[in-house]
């Protein structure tokens, strides 16, 4: 055990938990890393391709190493980061990418097989044959090198999604991030401080600095408190902003509070008047050899480990502790640890010039130039001019200086550039509206990080005109922070630069001698920077690596560049939580419920869910189902529910002028009591839509739309009448959901209407074919009534307000049980509507003309409208192809609908295409497979054998070509 | 009086009311439905015609909601089995050139109520990319839940009306009641 006296962490507060089936206790206020250290567990994973014992890098949300596999069945979350755990009473964690136990992984044998494992092995390799890559080369590739895996089962958690519009939203609640929430607290505005860590106070937490006296969590403490008191202020601790989006809108993630209640993570889309970025920075490290061992970490990490968690990474508490530096900051973990009576003996400098600044030895102008110990860190070997020495060490924290995390400033392409004296990347076009503070904008010791905080602030508040509070600000530390460039320990053994994706030094110059030196080359060829980490501890130190292997400075060899999310995002919380049924939304039709109750078989039309069909028992087919009801529709009368074909609501007095311009055909004509078919065009004068225009009064009409173009229909005539015609008095609403409507089809169709009208004169005379009434059924409920017919029958469309739809469509069954009343599907609707020749989506395709369904004459010549006069153009006029009817030579043969049409004899090639087959079903009334379609020349051609090929399936079936109307051609049923 | 029983949008009998924790959750079965469409110069039921993007409300809860341009939705509460869009004409009378389309069973209706603004405002930024502010009561906004098109009504501090197309009720009431429970 390596728990140190103090830190932050509640020792009344034990929590239980598990890393690889072994019992381990924590406290609340641990991460699950901490904890581990504590447990002295220093070795948790193997690397992705060499498989080596790695241990916990760092502090936080860059940790390239410590990935584990948390919860078992469908819970089980791969590649998480114990550094970003919190830790809780139960948590199951286990390691990943091993076979056989942890510490004995037999994939370690790729460790021995490394110098054919170089940069671009893959690429190199596999390369034949062909067939072996998806077959072997990937599944065993994918096997032996990788992360952790999903479970397999559907995700069980719960995830929710969120807007949040502040006036300034300030990403991180280091000391920038807390004094900026402060100012503009203060100043009244509509505040989010968010931070990815469970406990705000970033960097504040880890060191042991005091402001104005105050040791540092406790100021924080205090800025908590007030911040938590303003009711402008929304404090959001566990939210990764992971993206800037365009209009200052920010995508972020909040994970649960609780792991077991509530939802796991909510996706949080954030508008934002201004915005701060004081995400801080992560701290790099120095490449030398063998410098992956569990037992190495970011200088810095030590320090929060110590300070925050009161725990080091020794494996005991005699073990020995050095540090490897290029910086003022590496000497402050060492005065940190000694100051915890830690056994530090050594600061290891690169800087020719350093001295110790406090009672430890220092090696100044020394490298770390190699290190033992397989499984832990055991020894390092110091080397110092020509003079190598290895001295025993347990642990090794490591600083390479500090990349400020600019990654949000440059999603929209911003490019960093290299600060030569700061040595780093510091953003220098942010989006509009983002300031940034702290140590992202290297500023990073806590006096520098409070006054820009301050500053960005003060400009946030100023661009949105708040009057800005006067603040002083509290006295803080400024921590020596000097630098020199040192980036890696030149060596003839591996250095790992990128330790989450096995990438070392090595591979770097493989790299640059195969001319793969463009930072975006180098990236695929390496696989450098992929995978959880993106490469926060690698970019940087990679770049300038091979910045030395060019002979390049950093600038010239390139730059970083981020794209969102800045750290993972799980797809769960992307998908917002809805799965299964409620997916995505669905209309249910008025009589959705009516039918479900009698088993009817459901299919999507568009965001719909109509009836297909409605099986009874001993049914063992859906063709038996559809036959007996498009049937029974011939033979007696059938009801199906058409309410989701749309319905507008079309009045004013210039109402009949305006669908004279929407309607290729007259429709201002037509008189109250009646109804006509209409067919739209397109602009460019192909078919758009087509359905019925009812006239209920005068300067009064509902036109029908088809199904699919219900609500693009109401949005070209609202654009017709606001925008092209705002002269005409019109007034447009969808009625579409406020009428459950009916059809009641066939023969005895009146018989059974007539049981259900109020005195009201179904008679033909009284009510003929194309009449529309307003009327009242069942003693009182207001109705319309439409003699339309789409299946060729005498037929019927009866509308009643949406809430009676259930209760008609079951009285309609009771009433009309004598006469054999049969609930139909869109399926059968389909076979009586081909039966009759009538024309749905799949012949109005938008590349088909009037003239091609046989209805050119429809387009008025006396008036104009949208489409008209470009149907009239040469290519329109010299079309050919004519709607005309198929049935099989052989009535056994299939008709395949998409099947294109050849003479017998010719070639089956584009050059000899007649046309093709738009519609097909087998047809109860004909005894065969029928079919619709286009086919050149079609009204001359009845009689005539044409070849319908289905190229895919092979088929060549013989055809005759038929009327389109199979049923009643004369059209005397339904105007009977 | 028809003898036929109209179900709720939900497909139930009768109106559920649901409790989740501080909210309650009611699908408004009562309220009718008219569109208005005149010039914004006509009072019906005394109301005002509101601007885009709000509702005007009288003591009996009548109110008249911005639905585009030209164009209100009149509401009044407990009158859906009444023929409403009828009884507007009436009230406004042949002198006006109004023209008016019954809306009754176009939507549903569910009401939500909350011990506070705050609970209300906790549910509205699960579901609805707006500034709380632009939710205050008195709005009428015309906005996207959930894929959903739907009108947004504060008729007062702890209330709020989702009003959406009928034929989504079932979609639109599980985004409204899984984000209560959640």
């Amino acid at each position: 055990m390596t728990r140190l006296s103090g830190g932050l962490i509640d020792r009344s507060a034990p929590l239980n938990f598990t890393f690889n089936g072994k019992s381990y206790q924590g406290f609340a206020g641990d991460t699950l890393a901490s904890a581990l250290f504590a447990n002295g567990v220093r070795l948790v994973g193997r690397s992705f391709k060499y498989h080596r014992p790695r241990g916990i890098v760092s502090a936080g949300s860059e940790e390239p190493n410590g990935l584990v596999t948390l919860g078992h069945g469908a819970r089980q979350t791969p590649n998480t980061r114990a550094t970003m755990v919190p830790l809780f009473e139960g948590l199951e964690a286990r390691s990943q990418n091993h076979i056989g136990p942890l510490g004995f992984d037999m994939m370690a044998v790729n460790d021995l097989a490394a110098p054919l494992l170089s940069a671009g092995f893959y690429y190199k390799t596999f390369m034949w044959p062909k067939a072996f890559w998806e077959k072997l080369y990937e599944p065993a590739i994918r096997r032996a090198a990788g992360l952790g895996a999903l479970s397999g089962q559907p995700d069980p958690d719960e995830y929710d999604r969120g807007y949040l519009h502040p006036d300034v939203l300030i990403i991180g609640a280091g000391a920038a991030g807390l004094i900026a929430a402060l100012l503009a607290g203060r100043a009244g505005v509509d505040v989010v401080l968010a931070d990815e860590d469970a406990r705000m106070g970033g960097r504040l937490l880890a060191e042991g600095g005091v402001l104005n006296d105050t040791p540092a969590p406790d100021w924080v403490a205090g800025v908590l408190a007030e911040l938590a008191s303003l009711p402008n202020v929304r404090l959001m601790p566990r939210t990764t902003v992971f993206g800037v989006y365009d209009h200052g809108i920010f995508g972020a993630v909040e994970q649960g509070a609780d792991p077991l209640i509530g939802p796991r993570e909510t996706l949080w889309r954030i508008t934002a008047k201004q915005a701060i970025l004081a995400s801080g920075a992560t701290e790099r490290h120095i490449p030398f050899a063998n410098n992956d061992r569990p037992g190495i970490l970011l200088s810095g990490a030590m320090r929060a480990y110590a300070n925050r968690w009161a725990v080091t990474p020794q494996g005991a508490a005699t073990d020995r502790i050095a540090i490897f530096t290029n910086n003022d900051d590496g000497h402050r973990t060492a005065l940190a640890l000694r100051a915890l009576g830690q056994p530090v003996f050594a600061v290891i400098d690169t800087r020719n010039d350093a001295r110790s600044l406090g009672d430890y030895t220092t090696h100044e102008g020394a490298v770390v130039s190699d290190t033992m110990g397989r499984k832990g860190l055991r020894a390092i070997e110091v080397t110092q001019g020509d003079r190598s020495t290895w001295y025993e060490c347990g642990v090794l924290g490591v600083s390479g200086g500090w990349n400020p995390n600019v990654h949000l400033a440059s999603h929209h392409r911003g490019r960093p550039h290299w600060d030569e004296n700061r040595l780093c990347f510091l953003s220098e076009d942010a989006p509009q509206g983002l300031h940034i503070a702290g140590a992202a904008a290297g500023q990073g010791s806590t006096e520098a990080a409070l006054k820009s905080g301050l500053s960005a602030a003060r400009a946030a508040l100023k661009t949105l005109g708040v009057k800005v509070p006067r603040m002083t600000l509290p006295q803080a530390n400024s921590e020596p922070d000097q630098i020199s460039a040192f980036w890696h320990v030149p060596s003839r053994s591996r250095a790992w630069v990128d330790l989450q994706n096995d990438v070392t030094v090595k591979d770097l110059k493989l790299a640059h001698q195969e001319n793969m030196a463009p930072v975006e080359h180098l990236k695929r060829w390496t696989t450098l920077g992929m995978a959880t980490d993106q490469g926060k501890t690698a970019n940087v130190t990679a770049l300038a690596v091979m910045a030395e292997l060019t002979g390049k400075t950093i600038p010239e060899t390139g730059t970083t560049i981020f794209r969102p999310p800045y750290t993972p995002v799980s797809l769960g919380v992307l998908g917002g939580g809805d799965t299964g049924v409620h997916f995505r939304p669905r209309r249910l039709t008025p009589t959705h419920h009516w039918a479900d109750a009698r088993g009817a078989v459901f299919v999507e039309a568009g965001a719909w869910m109509r009836a297909q069909y409605y099986p009874t028992p001993g049914e063992t087919h859906w063709r038996e189902t559809v036959d007996r009801e498009a049937a029974a529709v011939r033979a007696g009368v059938g009801i199906c529910d058409v309410t989701t074909l749309g319905k507008i609501d079309v009045q004013g007095a210039d109402a009949g002028a305006f669908l004279d311009r929407i309607y290729a055909n007259m429709m201002g004509t037509l008189k109250p009591g009646k109804v006509r078919y209409g067919l739209m065009l397109r602009e460019d004068g192909q078919l758009y839509d087509d359905g019925t225009c009812a006239c209920l009064a005068e300067g009064h009409y509902v036109v029908t739309t088809t199904t699919a173009n219900a609500g693009l229909v109401l949005q070209r005539m609202e654009f017709a009448s606001q925008c092209l015609w705002p002269e005409l008095d019109v007034s447009l609403i969808s009625t579409t959901d406020a009428w459950a409507q009916i059809a009641i089809a066939g023969p005895k169709s009146r018989e059974l209407l007539a049981r259900f009208v109020d005195d009201f004169d179904l008679s033909n005379d009284a009510f003929p074919f194309m009449g529309c009434a307003a009327l009242t059924i069942c003693k009182g409920l207001r109705a319309r009534l439409f003699r339309i017919s789409f299946s060729g029958e005498l037929a019927y469309e009866l509308a009643v307000p949406a809430r009676y739809g259930h209760a008609v469509m079951a009285r309609l069954m009771e009433e009309g049980a004598d006469l054999g009343v049969t609930p139909y599907g869109t399926e059968a609707l389909g076979v009586l509507r081909i039966e009759k020749g009538h024309a749905t989506a799949n012949e109005i395709t938008g590349q088909t003309t009037a003239a091609m369904l046989g209805l050119g004459r429809m387009v008025s010549a006396k008036k104009d409208s949208i489409g008209a006069v470009m149907s009239r153009r040469e290519g329109l006029v010299d079309e050919t192809r004519r709607l005309v009817g198929f049935v099989p030579v052989d009535a056994d043969d299939p008709v395949v609908a998409g099947a294109h049409l050849f003479a017998p004899d010719a070639p089956q090639d584009l050059a000899h295409d007649q046309g093709w087959i738009t519609s097909a079903c087998y047809s109860p009334h004909v005894g065969s497979m029928i079919g619709l379609g286009y086919i050149e020349s079609g009204a001359d051609r009845t009689g005539e054998e044409v070849i319908a090929a289905n190229p895919l399936e092979g088929q060549h079936i013989r055809m005759k070509i038929t009327s389109a109307h199979f049923v009643d051609p004369e059209g005397e049923r339904l105007r009977d | 009086m028809t003898d036929l029983i109209p179900i709720t949008a939900l497909g139930t009998a009768a109106a559920e009311t649901t409790r989740i924790g501080q909210y309650e959750l009611h699908e408004n079965t009562g309220l009718a439905l008219a569109s208005l469409s005149c010039a914004d110069d006509v009072k019906p039921f005394g109301l005002a015609l509101p601007e885009p993007g709000k509702m005007t409300q009288d003591p009996q809860r009548r109110s008249a909601i911005w639905m585009g341009q030209g164009l209100w939705l009149i509401a009044a509460q407990d009158q859906a089995d009444s023929d409403f869009a009828h009884s507007l004409g009436e009230e406004l009378g042949p002198t006006f050139a109004a023209k008016i389309t019954e809306q009754t069973d176009a939507w549903v209706a569910f009401d939500i109520k909350a011990t506070s603004e705050g609970d209300i405002q906790a549910v509205l930024e699960r579901l609805v990319n707006l500034p709380f502010s632009a939710t205050g009561p008195g709005c009428a906004v015309r906005t996207l839940v959930h894929h959903l098109s739907v009108f947004i009504l504060r008729p007062n501090r702890q209330e709020i009306t989702f009003l959406g197309l009928r034929s989504y009720a079932e979609s639109l009431h599980h985004v409204l009641e899984a984000s209560l429970r959640k």
